[in-house]
């Protein structure tokens, strides 16, 4: 058997491309494959071989030459998506057997059922095939072939398939994909990461459309652009889709036309510098965004009022200001990801002080945003949210934190009633009320020469007025008796100590009256 | 027919309660409001599996059988104000004025007993609804007053009402991570002591365990009370699985107690839950039968933290959920075989029991958790559970043996005496576990 150079194999249980067939200076009359691994480490070079280049492969050092004798010894078998199905599905063992463990035996409980279920291949809303080394087998010449086996196949069994996991397989051609897709009449989500899929000049994208697919996975199928922009121009109503580890750069994202009913979008794993654009024209109705381990720094007007969910952690945001910027920028966000213990590693190399450790870091990113209640995937409740609040604002209030008067700085001022000017703080308007001014005199001239006034929290007690006035007038504590005259005219004595001042509906102005007791004597 | 009852007590309780309701009805297709999602005729989960847990109104609205019980109206009210709070009839949320202040004797003598005559009043109602009710399970925490003492005061009434149907209980052990109080250790004792006659068995979910789980497989770098609730109720779910989809193993709640339950006291089933996933790891993990199955032996993946491998196991029950296909499982089954640290005792004739549950398991918007193909849930009732009433034994000591915090619980007009009572049954109950661990024959070998 000869395989094609494109194709893909499973070689002791390595993923593998072909890339080459022929012979080599090594080897002159034997005939020699050249392959790629998708474990990089597995190779010995990069196609060359002393001097002379076979094949070029994507990452160095991934590529090995291989006698065809040995490769046909080591492949693994590979299978049609039907013969993968069945043998997954199709298997008529009726309980696990008998397994014993020492003396006792393993029981298992509806396990014929399971089987029955599972062998009613056609009624399956869900199959997964992952890692079943299925290949193209519905390659174009073959398809027209009214009695080709798979399209039977397919018509007759898989139509009620909602959900079709094929990650990790031997694909190559994206159009046996497509083929698939188009006898699946249900079909709503598929998994298709960890399959490589190669330029097919022949092959016309604009053959098929799939509007009814909702949920596309193409995580680390290393896409090339072309193809990639051309998959995703096929699929024109998805919700759901990840892009993850795809070598995807600034200038491939901005080529990219995303459907406009896309909801979610993975991107991690790529080489993104730039936070990908969000506007009235582009990702309109985005909720979550998720662009961890890139290389993220620079974030671009965007504006989103539907986006709630972003995950940035692992990138190379420098600074608050990105945070910040989010935060204007998307005024809906509900949960933020941005793996605080590794913000600080940054932020701590470019500012000197280090006195903020990752949970001061977290509590200001909580005081930053003004409306997530998820961060790093803790659920915050408002008395953290409240905290985090006021943490910050006393950090910058004491300068320890730099923060521009933004929106966000009215808001937090609002919200405690704070009057901001240069970020200084004046006394809490609440706090003038319960304040009262009051006029103290002594019953005899020894004391007091004048009235004089005192201020005071309403809510002092009579024990705490009495200190503040012995420590002006210089008296011991235990010599003095407090009286009071209200402005209503009433007149009493402070007899209870530890009672507040409003117990006794002293107001503004009123006059406070210090006696001496039989003994007293002035103590310094 | 076979209709249970959820009983949430305290503030845990009614937490775990929120979450686990939010994820039934994700996985039964019902709206928050109580009404059928869009597309569906019938709730899912067959006719049989799905009124267990769940009520069919006149207008096609469906309400939970639960009651949510709480000493202090804080977490009820947010039921009342929240998402689901058309889910449920204001009767079956009932709370106090008067908190228990993390004192088993308030929630158990003093404010706790105030609201039982109108709690069993609810309950009786809920129980008059039901056509053949098979059981109860309670959700409560070991460590807080109201969860301690009103909840094991529950118990014990309902053990004397409905003296024939099974009681479970999900019970979260304390754990000096997200601890609120000092007195934690009392508690648990305390309220171990009263309920281990009376609950038929009970699946203990301990905080420090939940909370590493949380942080190591979930990359919460600070998990909040949110984030255990939702981590517990995927587990709670999982357990009841069985109970709410057609499936053939542990169809209802007695046969728990008969496959894991070997003598009463020693009724404390380990739960491991596999896998645990974050949303952002999902894609890297494949997640096949063996690798969940293999995950379930590993001390991350129980709910108590514990090492089995001490340990001898009395009963196994291996629970699968989703997409899975039997020769699978007999693979994932025959490398456990092989484990040499998995020790069976030699007095009990079964060795694991396997059940399948088509549904897989749902996650809900909130969640970290992944949404996953296929989980497995297993229940192991093992000695070495004992460690966690070693553990909880030594700080109880610590703090007794000074008597420190008893005036507390004397004030509410506990007796000193139940304390020492308690303590002893605790030791006993250690002791229990020595001796069912011990082989029943001796070697002649040496």
């Amino acid at each position: 058997m000869r395989f094609q150079v494109g194709e893909r194999l499973v070689l002791e249980n390595e993923y593998c491309t072909v890339k080459y067939y022929g012979f080599i200076d090594a080897w002159p009359n034997i005939p020699t494959y050249g392959i790629e691994w998708d474990t990089v480490t597995r190779g010995k070079n990069s196609g060359s071989l002393n001097g002379k280049k076979y094949f070029s492969v994507s990452h160095t050092g991934a590529g090995s030459f291989i006698k065809e004798t040995k490769l046909t010894r080591l492949v693994s078998k590979r299978y049609s998506f039907s013969n993968a199905t069945k043998a997954r599905y199709g298997d008529s063992l009726k309980s696990i057997g008998e397994i014993k463990f020492g003396s006792k035996a393993w029981e298992g409980y509806g396990f014929e059922r399971l089987t029955e279920r599972n062998n009613n291949i056609s009624e399956l809303e869900t199959v997964v095939l992952h890692a079943s080394s299925i290949y193209d087998t519905l390659l174009p010449d073959t398809k027209d072939a009214s009695n080709n086996s798979e399209v039977i196949f397919l018509k007759t069994y898989c139509c009620n398939i909602k959900t079709l996991d094929l990650s990790s397989n031997l694909f190559h051609n994206f159009e046996t994909i497509c083929e698939i897709i188009s006898y699946l009449p249900k079909l709503k989500k598929v998994d298709l990461s960890c399959n490589r899929f190669n330029e097919f000049p022949n092959f016309q994208f604009s053959n098929y459309n799939f509007e009814r697919i909702e949920n596309l996975n193409l995580s680390s199928c290393k896409l090339p652009q072309s193809i990639l922009l051309n998959i995703i121009e096929s699929f024109p109503n998805l919700k759901v889709l990840n892009l993850t580890d795809n070598d995807i750069s600034d200038t491939v994202l901005e080529k990219i036309n995303f459907p406009k009913t896309l909801k979610s979008l993975t991107l991690s794993n790529n080489l993104l510098h730039k936070f990908p654009k969000i506007d009235a024209h582009t990702l309109t109705n985005l909720k979550t965004l998720n662009i961890p381990s890139n290389k993220l720094e620079r974030l671009d007007a965007s504006q989103s009022n539907v986006l709630q969910n972003i995950d940035i952690s692992d990138n190379k945001i420098k600074s608050m200001s990105f945070l910040d910027k989010l935060n204007e920028q998307f005024p809906n966000l509900l949960s933020l990801r941005c793996n605080v213990e590794d913000l600080f590693k940054i932020t701590s190399d470019v500012k000197s002080d280090d006195y903020r450790d990752a949970k001061h870091i977290f509590m200001e990113i909580i005081a930053r945003f003004n409306s997530i209640n998820t961060l790093d995937g803790s659920m915050l409740d408002n008395n953290i949210r409240q905290d985090a609040e006021l943490y910050f604002l006393s950090q910058v209030q004491h300068n320890k934190i730099k923060f521009p008067e933004g929106l966000r700085w009215k808001e937090l001022c609002q919200k405690y009633n704070i009057k901001a000017t240069n970020n200084k703080f004046k006394l809490l308007p609440k706090l003038d009320q319960s304040i009262i001014r009051l006029r103290i005199a002594s019953d005899s001239n020894q004391l007091i020469k004048e009235e004089e006034s005192i201020i005071v929290l309403e809510s002092a007690s009579i024990r705490y007025l009495k200190g503040i006035i012995c420590r002006r007038l210089n008296l011991c504590i235990y010599n003095v008796d407090l009286s009071y005259k209200l402005s209503t005219g009433v007149v009493g004595k402070f007899d209870k100590e530890f009672y507040l001042i409003r117990d006794f509906n002293i107001q503004d102005n009123d006059l406070i009256i210090i006696s001496l007791k039989s003994e007293g004597v002035k103590t310094k | 027919m076979r209709e249970v009852i959820s009983i949430n007590v305290g503030q845990a309780g009614c937490q775990i309660g929120n979450a686990c309701w939010e994820l039934y009805s994700l996985e039964h297709g019902i709206r928050p409001d109580g009404y059928l999602q869009e597309g569906l005729t019938r709730p899912k989960g067959g006719e049989e599996g799905f009124s267990t847990f769940f009520q069919e109104t006149g207008n096609g609205k469906y309400v939970p059988r639960t009651v949510y019980v709480d000493l202090e109206p804080n977490v009820i009210d947010e039921v009342r104000t929240g998402k689901y709070k058309d889910l449920f009839h204001p009767e079956q949320l009932i709370s106090g004025k008067e908190d228990a202040a993390n004192n088993y004797a308030r929630g158990h003598y003093t404010v706790g007993r105030e609201l039982l005559d109108d709690i069993l009043d609810r309950i009786r109602k809920i129980a008059d609804q039901c056509d053949g009710l098979q059981g109860f399970i309670f959700t409560h925490s070991l460590g807080g007053g109201t969860g301690s003492g009103l909840g094991s005061l529950l118990l014990e009434q309902l053990s004397m009402d409905y003296t024939k149907k099974a009681k479970l209980e999900f019970a979260v052990y304390p754990a000096p991570q997200v601890s609120t109080s000092v007195v934690e250790p009392y508690n648990t004792v305390l309220t171990t002591h009263t309920t281990l006659e009376h609950a038929d068995c009970t699946f203990m979910v301990d905080n420090e365990a939940i909370y590493d789980m949380c942080k190591k497989n979930l990359d919460i770098s600070r998990p909040s009370f949110s984030n255990l609730n939702n981590l517990i109720a995927q587990v709670v779910s999982s357990v009841t699985a069985s109970l709410r989809f057609d499936g053939s193993l542990n169809v209802d709640l007695n046969e728990f107690q008969t496959n894991l339950v070997p003598y009463p006291r020693i009724h404390f089933p380990l739960v491991s839950y596999a896998p645990i996933l974050s949303k952002n790891k999902a894609f890297h993990e494949t997640n096949s039968v063996s690798e969940i199955t293999n995950a379930c032996f590993e001390p991350s993946n129980q709910m108590v933290k514990c090492d089995p491998k001490t340990g001898k196991y009395m009963a196994n029950c291996l629970l699968y959920r989703g997409d899975v296909v039997t020769r699978d499982v007999q693979n994932a089954v025959s490398q456990v075989k092989n484990k040499k640290t998995v020790q069976m005792v030699d007095w009990c004739p079964t060795g694991f029991k396997i059940g399948i549950c088509f549904e897989p398991p749902h996650a809900t918007p909130d969640s970290q958790l992944a949404k996953v193909d296929r989980a497995v849930c297993m229940l192991s009732n093992t000695t070495a559970i004992a460690d966690a009433w070693k553990r909880i034994d030594r700080k109880f000591d610590l703090m007794y043996s000074k008597r420190a915090f008893v005036h507390w619980y004397v004030g509410e007009g506990m007796e000193e005496g139940e304390f020492t009572e308690a303590r002893e049954d605790l030791s006993n109950l250690e002791r229990d576990y020595l001796e069912v661990g011990a082989d029943s024959y001796q070697d002649e070998e040496f």
